[in-house]
């Protein structure tokens, strides 16, 4: 390879590396990234969904894995944001795969929580609001 | 960018890649096999996968990789390395496309993937490998240098990129701190609400808004001014100090881990990789291993 095809590839990948952070319609995408993460505005106050488990003892907490199959926490979080979104026919049948995943008796609940994050990292604050979209018997 | 090096500091790049590479994949071998049991309704493949409009059969995935390991350990050895230079680097982006492809891009493994394949298609065996095993070690060269700033040039514009983004996305607003802070508060919420382990520390700096304004402004510095590390060694070790130490702090306080950045390999371009090394072939156990 001569020199000139050596900048020429050089100046091509630097391009191809840079191109999503200046393109307007760039998508996020892998390898070549915008890298959005930790750029958009929260807000203080924000809708969490996930999935608890109810049983005579109270709510209790799922797992990554429970929720979403693996135990990549982002991954429960997509599952489940996107079963919430899609409405009630997809919320039941995420219920059920999350049911089937539980291996201790109760009532699973898909719910979303409105919370203060700043409040519940700080101090452990209840959620404002919660609501449930669907419930669901562990088999 | 055009500069001879020695081939045991291209040769070093991919000591270092693959080390990290293998031992990646190994660790996380569950967790890739887990995947495979995902429902279809979630695959959203990205990149060089996106053709692929369903998942492919477990077989073929569980084969797939297997054949990434094996192909990453002759790459980590340098056998055969014509072959399985540019093996292991489709594989490795195949792999690590395919962990991407359930509904969320994760940007931790992004430069893993660019520095291997780079290095992959590079003369990465003509020193420590099993190939140059009896050949004189060769001189100085532009064939082995260019890669390695190549790989360099690719760490820091992916930093630049990261820059850009907070300033695209979130404007001039970003260096208020309310986002930093709201970011933090937000990741660590929902990893409490969805049952995983979070910052014990996070708490603590949330009781201080004031702390996240200096801290936005440190993290664009960093990230605008990553081509500072293409000055010279001393720009390069600095920032690449100074951007470990910045994972570390996501780390602290997001319990966010970026594998490659924190194991240093993904700044080893920037440096002098072939003196660690060299350091580390050096101790004794390793020269008796290398002697039988």
């Amino acid at each position: 390879m001569t020199n000139g095809w050596r900048r020429a590839v050089t100046v091509a990948v630097g391009l191809l590396v840079l191109a999503p952070a200046f393109l307007p319609d760039a998508d996020d995408d892998f390898p070549l990234s915008t890298y959005p993460m930790f750029t958009y505005e929260r807000g203080r106050v924000v809708d969490l969904d996930t999935a608890v488990l109810v049983d005579e003892d109270g709510r209790h907490r799922l797992s990554p894995e429970a929720i979403g199959g693996t135990e990549e926490i982002v991954s429960a979080a997509v599952a489940v944001d996107r079963a919430v979104a899609a409405g009630p026919a997809v919320v039941a049948e995420f219920c059920r795969e999350v049911a089937e995943r539980v291996d201790r008796p109760g009532t699973v609940e898909v719910v979303t929580e409105r919370h203060d994050a700043v409040d519940l990292l700080r101090d452990g604050a209840d959620p404002l609001t919660v609501t449930v979209h669907e419930r669901c018997e562990v088999p | 960018m055009i500069r001879s090096a020695p081939a045991r500091r291209l040769a070093a790049l991919r000591l270092l890649t693959g080390t990290f590479a293998v031992v990646y994949l190994v660790v996380r071998l569950p967790y890739f096999l887990d995947l495979t049991g995902l429902p279809d309704t979630r695959w959203d493949p990205p990149g060089v996968l996106t053709p692929l409009g369903s998942p492919p059969a477990v077989g073929l995935t569980q084969l797939v990789l297997v054949l990434t390991v094996a192909a990453g350990i002759a790459y980590l050895l340098g056998w055969r390395y014509r072959l399985t230079g540019p093996a292991f680097a489709l594989l490795l982006l195949a792999v690590l496309s395919y962990r991407n492809a359930w509904g969320h891009l994760f940007h931790s493994e992004n430069l893993l993937a660019l520095h291997v394949l780079i290095v992959g298609f590079a003369p990465a065996a003509a020193a420590w490998s099993l190939d140059a095993r009896g050949r004189p070690e060769p001189p100085d060269d532009v064939r082995f240098g260019w890669p390695v700033r190549l790989a360099a040039l690719v760490t820091v514009l992916t930093y630049v990129v990261t820059g850009v983004a907070k300033l695209r996305y979130a404007g001039l607003d970003w260096l208020e701190g309310d986002t930093l802070l709201h970011q933090i508060a937000f990741d660590n919420a929902r990893k409490k609400v969805l049952g995983d382990t979070y910052s014990p520390l996070a708490g603590a700096f949330a009781g201080h808004p004031w702390l996240f304004r200096p801290m936005g402004l440190v993290t664009l510095v960093i990230e605008l001014g990553a081509p500072i590390a293409l000055l010279g060694r001393r720009w390069a070790a600095w920032w690449s100090a100074a951007a470990w130490v910045f994972h570390v702090a996501i780390l602290a306080l997001m319990w966010i881990s970026f594998p490659y950045p924190l194991s240093f390999v993904a700044f080893a371009p920037l440096l002098r990789s072939e003196r660690f090394v060299e350091a580390v072939l050096a101790r004794r156990p390793v020269r008796r291993l290398m002697a039988t």
